[in-house]
């Protein structure tokens, strides 16, 4: 990543830690607006190194803030939705006399080089039907599904795995399709 | 009018919050339950706080609201996920069903 696009970056995290402030000071009297860009200059200052989350094997920087912002949010709409289906799914497992699970743990590797894809594609696991993300290990995967739909859903040789599929093309990752 | 529907998600988000406790209850070992909590809670939070949103009209104060619940959306997962790969990583074995 060139000099031109961090900068773009550290002007993106000005933006949103200006923006926070304001929505919380509710004062837009000039003295408060002034302490608030000094502050958000100072927090961007701070940041800049804590920002460069890894490098990829080229030595491009890959900026905690470089994402494509509106897919980003589509995707977390589309995602929404998909927890309100995994709340109901629950809900009827859980207030089910018989209680119908069956608990087991997955295991699949999805090589991506942004950490960002992995804390996306780590939290969605977590948020969608039955699945638990327990730990991911350099692209390795570990996950509680609770029943056997849900452990099925993770799978692309069931013609499934439509979040890792939908992730790794918000970051323009490329992935295996023969991976388990 | 607008009073109707949010009362209505604040008691969908209060059905939400009240089966992710059933599920505690219920629910036979440590990461099953985490399932309960984990994914009904945020559910039920931000579908209580949508409520607040639409009873309260747009204003600041709601879109603190909102941002409340985007952190919730964005924050749970990440507990959920921190305590299960702890009890992971001290043994803990997952229950599974006797007949297999």
């Amino acid at each position: 990543m060139s000099n031109g696009r961090v900068l773009i970056n550290n002007l993106k995290i000005f933006l949103a830690l200006f923006a926070f402030w304001v929505l919380l000071s509710e004062k837009f009297e000039v003295k408060f607006i002034l302490m608030g860009l000094g502050a958000s200059l100072i927090g961007t200052f701070i940041s800049r190194e804590i920002m460069i989350l890894s490098r990829r094997e080229n030595g491009d920087i890959i900026h905690g803030f470089d994402f494509p912002v509106f897919k980003y949010i589509k995707y977390w709409i589309w995602l929404v939705g998909q927890i309100i289906i995994a709340n109901i799914q629950i809900a009827f497992v859980i207030l089910n006399p018989k209680l119908p699970i069956n608990p087991q743990i997955v295991v699949f590797k999805q090589k991506m080089d942004n950490p960002l894809a992995h804390l996306s594609l780590g939290n969605s696991i977590t948020l969608t039907p039955g699945t638990v993300t327990v730990d991911i290990d350099n692209g390795e995967y570990i996950i509680h599904a609770l029943t056997d739909d849900t452990a099925a859903a993770l799978y692309f040789a069931n013609n499934q795995g439509d979040i890792r599929k939908k992730v790794a093309d918000l970051f323009d990752e490329k992935i295996e399709k023969d991976d388990l | 009018m607008v009073n109707y529907i949010a009362i209505i998600f604040i008691l969908f988000g209060f059905f939400f919050v009240s089966v992710a406790a059933i599920g505690v209850l219920r629910l036979p070992d440590f990461y099953t339950r985490m399932h309960a909590s984990g994914k009904s809670e945020t559910l039920g939070v931000m579908l209580t706080l949508i409520g607040f949103v639409i009873y309260n009209g747009f204003n600041l104060v709601s879109l603190k609201m909102m941002l409340v619940s985007a952190f919730i959306l964005l924050g749970n997962p990440i507990g959920t996920h921190a305590i299960s790969r702890a009890a992971f990583y001290s043994g803990l074995e997952p229950w599974r069903k006797k007949d297999n």
